[in-house]
């Protein structure tokens, strides 16, 4: 199991590495050594488990969630420079305007500048959910699902599951009052080897738009309204499995307020992928 | 003591809450808000800055006769678009008589329901739907497609859905007007504004 899932992240960087570099067939050798160091530097695997998440499906107050590779950092504005390098359709002057709203890498000097050193390390955001899924396409990755967010973002330094630990929560309502202000280096690595999933940036999610708060709005007028109605209101907290986990509950309704063009200076991404068994 | 503080937690959870709220619509401003009319108007204002057109994903679809179709196909009429499922029995079928009443009052406007549910809804199924409900075929498109097409077109359109049950989907129910260039004009959950398909109809000419 263990080797299988050592090919698995072999495989997953060689794809990286040969969308980096463009000149994996060259040097195949060289190449299988650097990327098992590049996948173990890059990606941890999750093992397979079971996770409750904040709207649980009737029946069943816990998901399962298969074993899945996930970054261990947000993607950075570096990384996120070299990807519009490669694919400049993706800069912001040239992206399709579906694809992204205005604000787009809006605070970058240029197109194809993400600033000084210390601004490329940090993790990159006004980037759209079609913008980083295409990021992560481009190194055969893909968006976690929420609930493969969740369920990695559940653990603490020692627990894969501190959800119901009261300090636990208190210190993630610190961090994301906070948000933006701490650095991912300084953020804690979680049982996993996750680094920052909390209180740096929110992030994007695949299905980020799995959020329905209530099935039949039509006594609304406009699914917006809709939206904001039940979101400031307390009726979002019916239903769900945990009321009193509030930091689930800003979770969810940061993903509430985002459409897929939204780039916002509070939302980053990074990758996960599938294990890749062959 | 233990409520206090619990008391505390809630209260700074909620203002939490409230000023990511503010931050979350403060980062998409630029974007249409759909139905309200103000945010119409800035999104005119901006034309050439933030207007996209739906037109522009890259997605393939097929008819309910089976055949391949692209959304930019429907380029040049109006065009009123939902995001329904056929084995829908509880909201679908209120979209679609409302589209029905508009399709009586208007004989131009296109209509386009987008299946939310591929796995089950095949063109075969979509036709048998079709039939069933009346649909005129030169005026009325069912559409299936990809997984990732749909996620796209719903994450485009602001369309929430989720799997509930194997059986069911949980889906916000939204009807969009587009105009001949694809860019969402209107959105709604509720009766339509005819009168704004009529606008689009005499601008266009």
């Amino acid at each position: 199991m263990r080797s299988l899932r050592l090919a698995a992240l072999i495989l997953l960087a060689a794809a990286q590495q040969a969308s980096a570099s463009g000149r994996l067939v060259a040097r195949p050798v060289r190449l299988a050594r650097r990327t098992a160091s590049h996948a173990a530097q890059h990606m941890v695997m999750l093992p397979a488990g079971r996770y409750r998440p904040l709207y649980a499906p009737p029946g069943a107050e816990r998901v399962a969630v298969a074993a899945f590779a996930l970054d261990r950092e947000p993607v950075t504005a570096g990384a996120f420079l070299a990807f519009v390098e490669r694919h400049p359709e993706w800069r912001r002057d040239r992206v399709r305007r579906v694809f992204a709203d205005a604000r787009y890498l809006a605070d970058w000097p240029a197109a194809t500048d993400a600033g000084a050193l210390g601004a490329q390390r940090r993790p990159v955001t006004q980037v759209s959910w079609f913008a980083a899924r295409a990021y992560c396409a481009s190194l055969g990755k893909r968006l976690p699902t929420v609930d493969e967010w969740e369920y990695a973002a559940a653990a603490s330094e020692r627990a894969t599951d501190a959800t119901a630990d009261a300090a636990f929560r208190s210190r993630l309502l610190a961090l994301y009052a906070g948000l933006g202000r701490q650095t991912a280096a300084a953020a804690f690595v979680n049982v996993y080897g996750v680094r920052a999933m909390h209180g740096v940036v929110w992030e994007w999610t695949l299905d980020f738009n799995s959020v329905v708060l209530d099935d039949d709005s039509r006594a609304t007028g406009s699914g917006a309204d809709a939206r904001d109605r039940h979101l400031y209101c307390a009726s979002a907290a019916l239903g769900a499995t945990d009321p009193s986990d509030y930091p689930a509950f800003l979770r969810h309704a940061v993903r509430a307020g985002l459409g897929a063009r939204s780039s916002t200076s509070t939302v980053g991404f990074r990758c996960a992928a599938d294990m890749v068994i062959s | 003591m233990i409520h206090t503080s619990r008391l505390t937690v809630m209260w700074i959870a909620l203002a939490l809450l409230l000023a990511l709220l503010a931050l979350a619509t403060s980062g998409c401003a630029s974007q249409p808000i759909p139905g309200s009319r103000t945010s119409e108007r800035s999104a005119r204002a901006e034309d050439d800055v933030d207007r996209f057109s739906v037109y522009e994903l890259d997605a393939s679809w097929r008819d309910q006769s089976g055949a391949t179709r692209s959304l930019a196909s429907f380029r040049g009429s109006p065009v009123l678009l939902a995001m329904i499922y056929t084995h829908c029995t509880a909201t679908c079928p209120l979209a679609v008589s409302e589209l029905k009443r508009v399709a009586a009052l208007d004989p131009d406007v296109r209509f386009v329901l987008v299946s939310l549910d591929p796995a089950r809804d095949d063109a075969s199924r979509l036709a048998h739907y079709a039939a069933e409900r009346a649909l005129e075929p030169s005026r009325w498109t069912l559409l299936t497609g990809s997984d990732a097409d749909v996620r796209d077109l719903a994450a485009t359109l602001g369309v929430r859905f989720r799997q509930v049950t194997p059986d069911d989907l949980a889906h916000t129910n939204l009807i969009t007007l587009l105009d001949r260039e694809g860019r969402i004009t209107r959105q709604t959950s509720g009766p339509i504004d005819v009168a704004a398909i009529a606008e689009l109809h005499a601008t266009a000419r």
